[in-house]
């Protein structure tokens, strides 16, 4: 990386932090490791012993800690540092990336969406937050005459098989749908400057409420923004019941264990919290190596940090 | 040949798809929000030279497959077949004219040319980048075409190749064209 690029970098982290010291936003640090981590079945997870038989995970997101920290006090929160996801590594991923999540106690999903978009602003003065359109996940899918909520799994094969000649195996009409969104939906969403996709299906919650929209359906209260077709932020109504907390971190672990995958341990002391008392809040997690990435005009990741995972 | 995972899915790697050879072009790693991840290639037919993508699911796996490059010297031709001799074993390659993709309008007696081979099949022949060549048919300059401030006019080599060339070139006269392009570039000298 050239020196020009890591002074940018340095001076969008000073505008990071001045931002929300002047928004009364607490930065903490967390541990990188835990006893416990994501259950996400999609996400590989990087682990290590203390002593012998103690393993300890790297975290694959800072949110456990933070909504421990959340049941305890704390005021509004973020994080700025280091997060892993295993495997990893393309011009959008990094094993090793820097993540920038915060907690809005109180705040709606709309208000963060402002919030995010006045960050963006303050440090891309040329951010046109106005080209911002909104879609929600069923809409993307609609130019291709796929029914994101109704279409079954033979339904989504049937239209593969018509566009490509055949269709891979796919374990559940998820993963179809994902199929159908990282070869025809995603390389579509270049041409979108600034683009909110809202109202996922409520089995992509993870950690998030789920609620009826409009049309009566299930859809999680889940928003990401996209800025020339890179995904940048993914922001939830964050959950706070721990039992229905539990039963999707059991969900996730048989997929996990129907996928052949590892299974972690689950995260006890976060679920304790959550019992506890956790605060109604709204949380925000952004890609910051992506948005630096974004603001200016690179096209791979490694251009904007110091060492790409091929020179580690 | 070695299966490879979707993640060993790289540039430059070359695999089976439906039984052809294909050149990865180009490989990306891509996770869509929260889903499966997969690797989405850029891929080249080298049979056809057809380009198209395909994505693989992150537990998806292709045939490796390899292909070698031999200096060949080009011999003669029947019209539909040209023949290329390996200057190590002294095989003989009869390659289909379809396969030569128009290059075989610059090969002259004894030719070197990379010979790409895949299965045992030539798959690609390369010529030199720059062959001299004589100048046989050039009708004197009409209204001739300007071309980035040249005034070029058509004109037929040795080889049957027609090329554009400029008004103070003449019939008789060797130029050095560009097989890459099909363009000349300079008079050759001798």
């Amino acid at each position: 990386m050239k020196i020009k690029w890591a002074k940018f970098r340095r001076d969008r982290m000073q505008d990071i932090r001045s931002f929300f010291y002047q928004r009364d936003c607490l930065e903490v640090e967390v541990p990188l490791m835990g006893r416990a981590v994501g259950s996400d079945p999609w996400l590989d997870y990087y682990h290590t012993e203390h002593r012998a038989g103690e393993k300890l995970y790297f975290h694959t997101s800072p949110e456990f800690f933070l909504k421990r920290l959340l049941a305890q006090g704390y005021p509004d929160i973020y994080y700025l540092g280091p997060t892993f996801r295993k495997g990893e590594h393309g011009s959008r991923h990094q094993p090793q990336f820097t993540i920038l999540e915060w907690y809005r106690r109180d705040q709606s999903l709309e208000d963060l969406l402002k919030e995010l978009l006045d960050l963006i602003e303050k440090i891309n003065p040329y951010f046109k937050r106005e080209r911002l359109k909104k879609k929600s996940y069923a809409e993307l899918f609609s130019p291709l005459a796929v029914n994101v909520f109704d279409d079954t799994l033979v339904d989504l094969q049937n239209k593969i098989r018509e566009w490509e000649g055949k269709s891979p195996e796919f374990f559940d009409r998820l993963e179809a749908l994902d199929y159908i969104y990282a070869t025809r939906v995603e390389p579509e969403l270049v041409s979108e400057e600034v683009l909110i996709v809202t109202d996922y299906l409520p089995e992509q919650a993870a950690l998030a409420q789920i609620e009826v929209n409009s049309e009566g359906r299930q859809v999680a209260k889940r928003f990401e923004l996209y800025l020339n077709g890179v995904e940048i932020a993914n922001a939830y109504q964050e959950l706070t019941d721990a039992v229905e907390q539990r039963r999707r971190f059991v969900d996730d672990l048989e997929k996990r264990h129907q996928l052949g995958k590892d299974i972690p341990p689950i995260d006890e002391r976060f679920l304790e919290a959550l019992q506890e008392g956790f605060p109604s809040c709204s949380g925000i997690a952004v890609g910051v190596d992506r948005l630096l990435m974004i603001i200016s005009g690179q096209k791979d990741l490694k251009e904007v940090i110091s060492f790409d995972f091929d020179e580690w | 040949m070695a299966n490879l995972g979707a993640n060993d899915l790289k540039k430059r790697v070359k695999i089976l798809v439906d039984g052809e050879p294909h050149l990865i072009v180009d490989a990306d790693f891509v996770k869509p929000g929260k889903g499966q991840a997969f690797t989405r290639c850029k891929l080249k037919n080298l049979l056809n030279g057809k380009q198209f993508e395909k994505t693989y699911k992150s537990n998806e796996s292709a045939e490796e497959t390899t292909v070698s490059v031999t200096e060949m010297e080009y011999l003669y031709n029947d019209g539909t077949t040209w023949t290329f001799m390996d200057m190590q074993s002294f095989d003989q390659h009869e390659v289909p004219k379809e396969t030569l993709g128009g290059i075989e309008l610059f090969l002259l007696d004894n030719t070197k040319c990379e010979v790409t081979i895949w299965n045992s099949r030539v798959i690609e022949v390369t010529p030199p980048n720059f062959m001299v060549l004589t100048v046989t048919e050039a009708p004197p300059g009409l209204k001739g075409d300007t071309a980035g401030g040249r005034v070029m006019r058509p004109a037929k080599l040795e080889t049957g190749a027609e090329v554009q060339i400029p008004l103070f070139v003449n019939e008789g006269d060797k130029i050095k064209i560009d097989t890459r392009t099909g363009e000349y570039v300079e008079r050759a000298n001798g």
